[in-house]
């Protein structure tokens, strides 16, 4: 955990841009998270949410600008480095091991954050390590679908394995990408009020993205709409969408269910 | 996962059960007949000299167990004990040829071992022909090292096959000779020890003859290349007066064959240490003015003795074609075991002891199919050498069907081997001290 | 169960069954073993990197290294010693590995083949020109002796196969533990989603490059355990057909267990040296049918490597699959 100055907001991104050959997918982005906020970033297709993202969680290099870590410079490092650092993020795709179970997916998660407490070399088939894996299951309620195969799970189950493989080092700052998405309306509510239980009893700083408005009225502290790579709107959700472009651009288009 | 874990094991131990099965039935021993096992190239590139071999040592069996062999050979079998072959392949590397060979000494009981071509082979294999005790004749290999530096103290290790040393400073004098106006040379040789040996060999025999010509091109193509465009560009482009190859096999005929249709052979003669190979593959194909040998007086090169004649007669009858080298040099490795065995028997009917074999062996001289008789002369008499021939490939007689070869030179064979104790290279670069012409 | 890993037990009692059976086998079953033993070693370097997808066409450079370990160990220090010729081919391995994993540990599928496969081929080229490796002739490797201990001439071989077999017994325990262990399980996860591990905090490259040097590290040891039964060692180690033979004996036996190579290259031994037998001229072609035949009967363990040809078909990014952008 990296302690600096009480004053450092947990994530500061400054004139963060992005393009791509001639198209600007970020443009000058400024976006500052403190502690324990819960932001919602909301935006139509190819606003610029994912490639914020994407820059935050080290797997792309902004163009321009720059990206702090409570305070600390952390523009173009690899997501593995940021990962050690406590930025952890899941994927609008989870990105699982589909050959193993649930709950060796959860233990291979947490052996290799965990790898300072016990070596890298030890035994993987090892008691301690499966309990440990279990109850990580049980913190989202999915410890009963830990023997299955990955490849078998409905994808409510796959997007909440995601993050919590994505938490097993218990981060400071987790990034999510559209948690609800290819998620049945039923289940949704149920995967957002897990997820919201855990960071509140954790006390997680989260950046999530999401389309669902319901959802993010919900669920966020705080709202950044995003439309052509600009922030539009920022600041607390009623605020946000009585933004008048927020209304009519971003929340009176109707978007179609589980559409990225 | 787990499963498999519990299974994997016991498949383990019985691939080790299934190789250590049938070995423990001893293989039964037939005093009545002397098993040898002839190992030569059956398969892949060597197979272009191997397979010939294998005809001869074939017809040679045959032959000897009927007692059709003219005197001094004519005892049935090897002191009247019928020989029961057993042929392996060559090829397959070393490792293999290893396991190959100890299958026949402790597996089928053979009483001795003839063969190996590659010199790989035959430096691989000399340390455990001392360590397993047969008696083991390399009836082609020609590098010098494999006394000089593999096995220099040998006992059951013998080779009746002379050095390629020979081959190399034979050419040099025949070119000294013949062509005294040479004032260029450039070589062709395949990238490996054989090609790379020979050239240095024979670059040190030219500058030992004081012959005064310089070398051009040293082109090493790699072994198996089948493409020389670029060599013979590179030949064209700075033609020397003799273009020195050592070529052997499909290598060597594709070199001919791609000169000849680039009309290198107007520019340069070329010198084949085994040039009656690419006649015996080309026919009149081959550059006319291409000075050939044989690696020995073999095959074309041949002296008419009633021996020699018995042979090519009998090869051409069985196999109709006139017998190539590889022939030769494999009849010539089966007559130094007969002869050595009948010397030091007494009385016919038995396989006399490897020892008194090895003794009689040592120094021996003997009658060969090409009729030059050999001499284990070297190394304690475990290496054998013989005089030897080369000449100038001039034509095709169709009458006879047959190569015209000219100015043929015979040399003699303490001119072209080096005297005893004396390392081949070191010797030659001495100024050949001790030959005598 | 922590005491009673039924691959362990296994392979010891397997090495000591071996070692008390020496006397009974014939010299040529004992060799053919060592052989065998000695060529499961590399086989078992291309398994652990198949374990992440890997597929090596170029053991055989290590299979050549430990090789010469022995050899060159002798030829220029005259020393004669087993464990010190071992730990020569191992150090120059590791170096050699570690310096070529920094270069091929970024690419994947048929870019690591071709690679690995000329790497191994450039230093076949070199060392048949090179008379430090004796050139194609090769050099020579004299009797071994083991810790100042140097056995008579009749028990020369008795003493090289138990120290052949306890040294597979101790590099194939260790390997089983290495695959057992939490990075055993990272390098299967790399096939799997190489993107989730570099999120796990995990360099997949860092990773790709410590196997890299471990299979190297078993490839030398089959390679000096090779030089020392054959007591011969030539640049035809380092060839592609030898390293072709590595991925094939780990084709034959699939890769389910450290076990899986050891049975494959035992069978292939046997089946060549009997094809050679009965077959003289056409062993090469009963050899080849045979294995055309479990490849098409027994297809078992071969799926991976399928699955394999068909990605290196269409090759990808090393670190991470794209992740998907917003459409527009």
């Amino acid at each position: 955990m990296t302690r600096s100055r009480p004053a450092a907001p947990v994530l500061e991104c400054r004139g963060v841009a992005k393009s791509f050959g001639g198209f600007a997918a970020a443009n000058a982005i400024d976006l500052a998270v403190s502690e324990g906020e819960v932001v919602g970033v909301i935006g139509s297709n190819g606003a610029g949410k994912t490639t914020l993202l994407n820059i935050v969680s080290g797997h792309l290099k902004p163009t321009k600008g720059k990206v702090f870590f409570r305070g600390e410079d952390v523009t173009g490092v690899p997501s593995r480095t940021l990962a050690r650092k406590g930025i952890a993020r899941s994927f609008q795709v989870p990105q699982l091991f589909p050959t193993l179970s649930a709950l060796e997916n959860m233990m291979l998660a947490l052996s290799l954050v965990a790898a300072p407490r016990k070596s890298i070399l030890s035994r993987f088939d090892d008691a301690d390590l499966a309990t440990a894996a279990r109850d990580a299951l049980d913190h989202y309620g999915i410890a009963d679908c830990a023997d299955s195969l990955v490849s078998e799970l409905p994808q409510g189950v796959r997007k909440l394995l995601d993050i919590a493989m994505a938490t097993s080092a218990e981060p400071d700052l987790v990034l999510l990408d559209e948690p609800t998405s290819g998620v049945s309306s039923e289940e949704k509510s149920d995967v957002m009020q897990r997820l919201a239980d855990r960071f509140a009893a954790t006390g997680t700083t989260v950046v999530f993205i999401e389309h669902d408005m319901d959802i993010v009225r919900r669920y966020a502290s705080r709202v950044v709409a995003l439309t052509d790579g600009s922030v539009i709107a920022d600041g607390p959700p009623e605020e946000v969408f009585a933004h008048a472009t927020v209304a009519d651009v971003i929340v009176g288009e109707p978007l179609p269910e589980g559409d990225a | 996962m787990t499963t498999a874990t519990h299974r994997r094991p016991l498949a383990g131990l019985c691939a080790a059960c299934v190789a250590a099965a049938p070995l423990l039935a001893a293989p039964a021993m037939a005093a009545d007949s002397v098993k040898i096992g002839f190992v030569y190239f059956l398969s892949g590139a060597g197979a272009a000299y191997g397979s010939h071999a294998r005809d001869a040592a074939a017809l040679m069996v045959d032959a000897l167990n009927a007692g059709e062999v003219p005197a001094p050979y004519d005892t049935v079998g090897i002191n009247g004990v019928e020989i029961e072959p057993i042929y392996i392949d060559e090829a397959g590397g070393v490792r293999k040829q290893i396991a190959e060979y100890r299958r026949l000494v402790e597996r089928e009981g053979v009483d001795m071992v003839l063969g190996y071509t590659s010199s790989s082979n035959c430096n691989a294999i000399a340390p455990i022909v001392e360590e397993l005790e047969t008696l083991t004749n390399f009836f082609h290999c020609g590098n010098p090292g494999l006394f000089e530096e593999v096995e220099p103290d040998p006992h059951y290790t013998f080779r009746s096959a002379p050095m390629g040393t020979m081959d190399q400073v034979a050419l040099a004098r025949y070119i000294a000779d013949v062509y005294p106006d040479t004032k260029t040379v450039s070589g062709v040789n395949q990238d490996y020890s054989w090609g790379q040996d020979n050239w240095a060999e024979f670059t040190a025999a030219m500058d030992a003859l004081d012959t005064g010509a310089t070398f051009k091109n040293a082109l090493f193509p790699s072994l198996g290349a089948g493409d020389y465009g670029s060599e013979i560009s590179a030949l064209a482009s700075d033609p020397a007066d003799i273009t020195f190859v050592s070529f052997w096999g499909g290598d060597a005929d594709a070199l001919m064959l791609q000169s000849a249709a680039r009309g290198l052979g107007d520019s340069t003669r070329f010198a084949f240490t085994l040039g009656t190979g690419v006649i015996d593959g080309l026919g009149n194909n081959v550059i006319e003015g291409t000075i050939v040998g044989a690696r020995g007086p073999n095959s074309y090169l041949a002296k008419e003795t009633a021996l020699s004649s018995w042979f090519a007669d009998a090869y051409q009858e069985t196999y109709d074609r006139y017998p190539p080298l590889g022939a030769y040099v494999a009849a010539q490795g089966i007559l130094a075991i007969k002869a050595a065995a009948e010397k030091a028997a007494d009385g016919t009917g038995a396989l006399p002891e490897t020892d008194a074999i090895i003794a009689a062996l040592e120094g021996l001289t003997y009658e060969t199919v090409n009729g030059y008789p050999i001499s284990m002369a070297l190394h304690h008499g475990h290496q054998g050498i013989s005089d030897t021939v080369y000449g100038t490939y001039t034509g095709w007689d169709d009458e006879a069907n047959a190569p015209v070869i000219e100015d043929v030179k015979t040399y003699d064979a303490k001119c072209v081997n080096p005297p005893e104790g004396v390392k081949a290279l070191d010797w030659i670069e001495s100024g050949f001290e001790g030959a005598s012409c | 169960m922590r005491h009673l890993d039924p691959t362990i037990l296994v392979v010891v009692l397997g090495a000591a069954a071996l070692s008390f059976a020496q006397p009974h086998m014939p010299g040529w079953v004992v060799y053919l073993l060592q052989i065998a033993i000695a060529a499961s070693l590399p086989a078992l370097g291309c398994m652990i990197l198949l374990r992440s997808g890997l597929l090596s066409f170029g053991q055989g450079l290590y299979y050549f290294i430990g090789a010469y370990g022995v050899a060159l160990v002798h030829a220029h220090l005259g020393i004669s010693d087993a464990f010190l010729g071992i730990l020569a081919g191992a150090a120059a391995s590791i170096l050699v590995a570690g310096l070529v994993g920094f270069f091929i540990a970024r690419y994947r599928g048929i870019f690591f083949a071709m690679l690995t496969l000329a790497i191994s081929m450039v230093v076949y080229g070199m060392a048949v020109k090179m008379d430090l490796f004796g050139r194609s002739d090769g050099l020579n490797v004299p009797r071994l002796s083991y810790l100042g201990f140097t056995p008579s001439r009749a028990w020369a071989q008795t003493s090289l196969f138990v120290f052949c077999v306890w040294v597979w017994a101790v590099f194939g325990i260790a390997t089983h533990l290495y695959l057992r262990s939490r990075f055993g399980k990272l390098l299967t996860a790399i096939e799997d989603n190489e993107t989730r591990v570099e999120y796990l905090g995990w360099s997949v490259r860092h990773a790709v490059h410590i196997n890299t040097i471990v299979a190297a590290v078993l490839g030398s040891a089959g390679g000096a355990l090779a030089a020392a039964s054959a007591r011969y060692a030539d640049p035809s180690l380092a060839y592609w057909t030898t390293s072709g033979e590595f991925v094939f004996i780990v084709l034959i036996a699939g890769q389910a267990n450290v076990l899986a190579p050891l049975f494959g290259s035992v069978f292939l031994e046997t089946l060549r040296t009997y094809a050679a037998a009965f077959f003289p001229d056409e062993w090469q072609l009963v050899l080849g049918a045979v294995m055309l035949a479990i490849i098409l009967f027994l297809p078992k363990g071969l799926g991976h490597l399928f699955a394999l040809a068909g990605r290196a078909l269409r090759p990808r990014r090393a670190t991470a699959a794209p992740i998907e952008e917003d459409r527009t």
